[in-house]
């Protein structure tokens, strides 16, 4: 079944819908907003609130559902990182802040460890560019979309975050 | 630079297919680069979905500052004094007009405006209403530190610190009502009298957006028996 003919069921009382839409785009949403933020716990409340948005009906069905859901994560996401930088002009030591933290020993892979820590360290347009596009498989137009981009700025963009991505893993 | 280096076939028009295919047969450097960039994004693709971030608390959504008790302590008060309303004296002796004759009708003196009323510690909540709990809030910015009513407007410069006050001793919680994630401590636990939001050090707070806001401060004496209190913030918009 698909997301919009699942979503009309939610809408019509089904109660099962909507948890099939959850369970079916949950976890690469809270991937995106967790390398997003780097904070596992932040993630997972803006996508609850995300996914609260959603229930209560406010997908117009016509695009993907999921592009609408990374729409919406996507702009919460830059909420939370502007409002990280206004605290971030303060002296270092007036503020508690850490550093993203990639649990390398909860890696398989030393290799996804180092692309985890390397994506982290990229700025944020970049770092959206990369984990829509690729790590979503979502096609560039989509990401344009989600982006508020044209077309060619996510191309642009996306070449120059792996050239910066390319640069980090080799340092 | 291209732009269809590293981009997935579907994304790329037949015209622009033909003209990559046509530079890679010239530029193997080229067709070497577009692979590379493809394996870079397949493995960006084969991460786990849910990276393995430790687990912590994000504190710097709500980062703690120490600038207000700086402030105060340049100002040499403390934090409760700078919450109280001040308590006017008394007008000196001296200047005071003398009264009408006794006798005379005098003609109705023309009324001040009565001033704002003070915040009271009132009994609120559903259920027992005998909670009695206040939220007060101070802004800090470039010109000092001010007391902050209801309703009133918060420059782009400034922050607030709130302060709640509890006639009663319990759990305490304060979010913003359009957020409820604040603060990151969750609730702290809050003796009679007034206290400061979270681990017990002033918060210094700025809205996500510009214009008005609602903060609710909860406290529960008991499970189940709590009572709130609110204020309203107007943002200035940035």
């Amino acid at each position: 079944m698909d997301d919009a003919t699942l979503y009309a069921a939610h809408q019509a009382g089904d109660p099962d819908a909507f948890g099939a839409l959850w369970r079916r785009h949950r976890a690469p949403v809270l991937g995106y907003a967790t390398r997003m933020l780097g904070a596992a716990e932040e993630a997972e409340d803006l996508v609850h609130e995300a996914m609260l948005r959603a229930a209560t009906g406010r997908w117009t069905p016509g695009g993907s559902f999921r592009g609408w859901l990374l729409t919406v994560v996507h702009r919460m996401c830059l909420d939370t990182l502007r409002r990280r930088q206004r605290w971030s002009l303060l002296p270092r030591w007036l503020v508690r802040e850490e550093p993203p933290a990639v649990d390398a020993a909860l890696m398989h892979d030393q290799a996804q460890a180092g692309l985890e820590r390397a994506l982290a360290q990229l700025p944020e347009e970049h770092r959206a560019a990369l984990l829509l596009y690729y790590g979503q498989e979502l096609p560039s137009k989509e990401v344009a979309e989600i982006l508020g981009w044209e077309d060619h700025q996510v191309r642009s963009r996306l070449s120059y975050a792996r050239k910066r991505l390319r640069e980090l893993l080799e340092a | 630079m291209d732009l269809w280096s590293g981009l997935r076939d579907e994304d790329l028009s037949p015209e622009e297919r033909a003209e990559r295919d046509a530079v890679f047969a010239a530029e193997p450097v080229r067709r070497r680069a577009h692979d590379e960039a493809i394996a870079l994004g397949r493995a960006i693709a084969a991460l786990p979905a849910a990276p393995p971030y430790r687990r912590r608390r994000a504190a710097p959504r709500r980062a703690p500052v120490l600038v207000l008790a700086t402030a105060l302590a340049l100002l040499g008060v403390r934090a409760a004094d700078v919450v109280a309303p001040p308590v006017a004296p008394p007008p000196p002796l001296g200047d005071a007009p003398a009264p009408p004759p006794a006798l005379a009708p005098s003609p109705p003196a023309p009324r001040a405006p009565p001033p704002p009323p003070a915040p009271k510690l009132r009994a609120r909540g559903a259920g027992a209403g005998a909670v009695p709990v206040l939220l007060r809030a101070v802004a800090e910015g470039p010109a000092g530190v001010r007391p902050l009513s209801d309703g009133d407007e918060v420059g782009v410069d400034e922050k607030v610190v709130f302060e709640v006050e509890a006639g009663v001793g319990g759990q305490a919680q304060l979010w913003e009502e359009d957020v409820r994630v604040w603060p990151p401590q969750g609730s702290w636990k809050i003796a009679t009298g007034r206290s400061l939001p979270g681990d017990g050090g002033p918060v210094a707070w700025r809205a996500d957006t510009p214009g008005e806001h609602r903060y609710v401060a909860r406290l529960c004496p008991a499970p189940g028996r709590c009572g709130e209190a609110t204020l309203t913030l107007r943002w200035e918009a940035w």
